[in-house]
């Protein structure tokens, strides 16, 4: 019995978190991500790289001024212990960071060879990266409509070698599902929930 | 007649236990709404619920009277917020809720 009080509580749950997010906020950001990456692969500029994740310190001011207002403001868990995962999540990142750049120091003699592996599978590499960027944060947010963009990068990805064309149009033609979808997400989210003041 | 000799009167006795605080419709909609996340605003409730704001505030006022819900009063940009949030006497009191609530209806199938 309390397993299944559980189930259903978790079940609201789900539901709560996929209304906060059907303004489609976090698809134009992540949208505007993968805009960024077609052009640094677009042009080449592989140095430009760490410029992609700049739209994504604009989510909670945008969430605060459109989201807040019309629909009010939700917290799914506390302040400490978002602020404890987030601080996890850049532990994380970091160890992984220096993990990659001692291994590449450690593998100074063989990293010509390193590098022919990484460019034979560029592609598989690239392909797994952008879906599984989508999919954890699909999983993350429990959102079903992140986890169908995963599957839709890796088949623009299959596409685009089929036909053998560019992989960045892989990546311009996700970006453009994703944009597009948050425009259409962000409209509706418009008509539903009002402007306070013209209410 | 004995009690335990007639199944509906042991459920009319159950029915006696209910909670009338959480019972309520609008009531029981916001504490269920609160008993999954970590606190939700006076907006957020507000439209989810449909209530008008003078009915909201009652039973928010009734369930804050009764302990199941705090309310916490901060700023944020300057603007003022209202939060509110389930207590740990809430969470109880819903789990027994629905736990009755299910005795009942089972009884009554």
């Amino acid at each position: 019995m309390k397993n299944q009080n559980n189930l259903k509580s978790s079940s609201l749950r789900k539901r709560l978190r996929i209304l906060y997010h059907q303004d489609g906020i976090l698809d134009l950001v992540m949208g505007s991500c993968l805009v960024l990456l077609t052009l640094v692969m677009a042009f080449n500029q592989p140095a430009f790289i760490g410029l992609i994740g700049i739209p994504a310190i604009f989510y909670f001011p945008l969430k605060n001024q459109i989201t807040v207002p019309r629909m009010g403001l939700i917290r799914f868990e506390s302040v400490e212990k978002t602020r404890s995962r987030l601080g996890i999540i850049t532990l994380l990142g970091i160890a992984l960071f220096a993990i990659f750049v001692l291994g590449f120091i450690l593998l100074a003699d063989s990293a010509e060879s390193l590098r022919n592996l990484i460019w034979q599978n560029e592609i598989l590499i690239f392909a797994l990266l952008v879906a599984g960027l989508l999919f954890t944060l699909g999983a993350l947010m429990k959102n079903k409509r992140f986890l169908i963009y995963a599957v839709i990068s890796l088949l623009l990805t299959a596409v685009t070698q089929l036909l053998a064309t560019r992989l960045w149009l892989a990546v311009a033609g996700t970006a453009l599902i994703l944009i597009s979808t948050g425009i259409y997400k962000l409209v509706q989210f418009h008509r539903h929930y009002p402007t306070p003041a013209s209410e | 007649m004995p009690k335990n000799q007639n199944p509906l009167f042991d459920v009319l006795l159950m029915t006696g236990e209910i909670d009338k605080t959480i019972h309520e419709p609008a009531r029981l909609m916001i504490l269920s709404m609160l008993n999954v996340v970590d606190s939700a605003d006076f907006t957020f409730l507000l439209k989810q619920t449909g209530l008008t704001r003078g009915n909201f505030s009652t039973h928010m006022k009734k369930l804050e009277d009764a302990g199941f819900a705090a309310v916490t009063k901060e700023f944020v940009d300057n603007k003022p917020l209202t939060t509110y949030s389930i207590t740990s006497a809430g969470k109880q009191a819903l789990s027994h809720y629905r736990l009755l609530m299910e005795r009942i209806l089972i009884a009554l199938e």
